[in-house]
């Protein structure tokens, strides 16, 4: 079975997975230009500005980008492989991208553009945020 | 005049023996690779004054002060050890030209050395239990490998985003490999067509393993120093014409604002804004080949051929092949001469320029450029003969 590295929340990212832990995707918005960035920094990464507010996002996006992954990097992944990772361009802003898995799908790369919607896999005490193909 | 203070010019390089297998110990690769680009300028240790060694912090090459001393150097003007976000080995002879162009030192000792223990970045490891920092976004979903699976991902953006076909991306490695037939130091040698190439093992969809480069154990090295020194020395002088970095915006591997090129088309720019020659006068390209992706992004970034147009200017291959109009990677670069990370397309470069590479020699080569990395670590050169 595979066993997940545990993500360990830093001093700005600790929104991000309690967000994940109600089932919510939340992102950086910037107070001084408006704009958002993921993964969350200490600083705009647009800007430089340093008032930085989590804001929950719709869970909804396309696919940026995806592949399917064959050879495992990690011992704990051999028996996971293969299966697909893909960058998600969010509904809110296109220019902010997540990268996860997508579930319940042939293990070949998706075409760019397919809607995804967010789902979230529980672990003890902590969530991982996941995409599956939105339904119609 | 160049664009930069002091004229600085590329005297010697080097290499190690390089080896598909052993275990090897890195400070004898980086003191074979040194003392063979010191003997190709006709220069002592004892000439030298700045060292600059570009690693990936895990102690895969000797410092710069630890080759200092191997090599019985008494003081040095300059030293510097770079690490892995910079543009690969390039970066090592770009702040070595720096140290030298600004009169901190005179004549700089560059070098990379790389064994497969650090440079088998697909090989699987025992993970970490915990994913901290920028890997907790990462790791948790087995996003490994170094830049393996963005990679991937490019590969199957820029044809959604670009056009052209998977083939495109052939073409870069069926002509690695026409390439290192004409060199001996190559290790993959054999002839490779676009069918072998298609029906390679995928590592993940759609990078397939002939996209990645081979790793190696082995060392590069070159000597640099002033227009004005190196007219006295052994070789014909090669001029750093123009050098260039560059990030492109919110820089990242995944995130980065221009997914498809990183900071190739800043760098690029920059590049050409500061040379004495533009990309019509290029004899040959020595274009990092990592990953395949990242050559034909430094191909379209460079304005070799426009942003998109790769798979109508690459046709065949014949362009980019031997006799073409537009030599590549003439070394089998590090998809078939081996992954030396970086410094040997300098190398190349230099020698290309020299005259003096015999059956893979391109005939009257005097303009040539080299480009390292890509995404948010970019770097270049233009070479032009002294």
């Amino acid at each position: 079975m595979t066993v997940r590295p545990r993500p360990i929340p830093d001093a700005v990212s600790g929104f991000y997975w309690a967000a994940a832990d109600r089932g919510e995707l939340a992102v950086l918005r910037c107070d001084a230009c408006r704009r958002l960035h993921h993964p969350p920094e200490v600083g705009c990464p647009h800007c430089g500005a340093t008032d930085l507010h989590p804001e929950m996002m719709s869970g909804r996006g396309v696919v940026f980008a995806s592949t399917a992954v064959r050879q495992a990097f990690d011992r704990a992944f051999l028996d996971a492989v293969p299966y697909v990772l893909v960058l998600v361009a969010l509904e809110e802003d296109a220019g902010v991208r997540i990268l996860a898995d997508l579930v319940d799908v042939a293990p070949e790369p998706v075409a760019i553009g397919t809607p995804v919607e967010a789902v979230f896999e529980r672990h003890d005490g902590w969530s991982l945020p996941q995409f599956r193909v939105a339904s119609a | 005049m160049s664009g930069l203070t002091r004229d600085v010019a590329v005297v010697g390089v080097g290499y190690s023996p390089v080896a598909r297998s052993g275990d090897f110990d890195v400070r004898s690769l980086t003191q074979a690779a040194c003392l063979s680009a010191l003997d190709d300028a006709g220069l002592a240790p004892t000439d030298v004054d700045g060292i600059v060694e570009y690693q990936f912090g895990m102690g895969d090459a000797p410092t710069a002060t630890a080759t200092q001393r191997l090599l019985g150097i008494p003081n040095l003007h300059a030293f510097t050890d770079i690490m892995g976000t910079a543009p690969s080995g390039l970066a090592a002879a770009m702040d070595g030209a720096m140290a030298v162009a600004s009169g901190v030192c005179e004549t700089v000792l560059v070098y990379r050395c790389i064994t497969r223990q650090s440079g088998h970045t697909g090989a699987v490891k025992e993970g970490p239990a915990e994913a901290r920092g920028a890997n907790q976004f990462a790791t948790p979903y087995g996003y490994g490998g170094g830049i393996i699976l963005a990679m991937a991902m490019r590969k199957q953006r820029r044809i959604a985003e670009l056009g052209g076909s998977y083939e495109d991306y052939g073409r870069i490695a069926v002509n690695a490999r026409r390439w290192a037939a004409l060199n001996e130091r190559a290790v993959l040698r054999d002839p490779l067509t676009m069918a072998d190439y298609l029906e390679s093992r995928p590592v993940a969809d759609p990078l397939l393993v002939l996209d990645c480069d081979y790793p190696v154990n082995g060392a590069c090295a070159a000597v640099i120093t002033t227009r004005e020194r190196a007219a006295d020395l052994r070789r014909r002088p090669v001029l750093i014409d123009s050098l260039a970095f560059g990030t492109g915006a919110a820089p990242d591997w995944l995130y980065g604002e221009d997914f498809l090129f990183g900071g190739t088309r800043h760098c690029a720019e920059r590049l050409w804004s500061k040379a004495s020659v533009g990309p019509d006068d290029v004899d040959v390209a020595q274009l990092y080949d990592g990953f395949t992706h990242i050559t034909i992004s430094w191909i379209e970034a460079l304005g070799l051929c426009g942003i998109g147009e790769f798979h109508d200017w690459v046709g065949d291959g014949a362009r980019i092949a031997p006799g073409g109009d537009l030599p590549l990677n003439t070394s089998g670069g590090q998809l078939a001469e081996g992954r030396l990370h970086g410094l040997a397309f300098l190398a190349e470069a230099v020698q290309q320029v020299r005259g003096e590479l015999g059956d893979r020699q391109v005939p009257d080569a005097e303009v040539a450029v080299v480009a390292n990395a890509h995404g948010p670590q970019c770097g270049a050169m233009v070479l032009v003969a002294g």
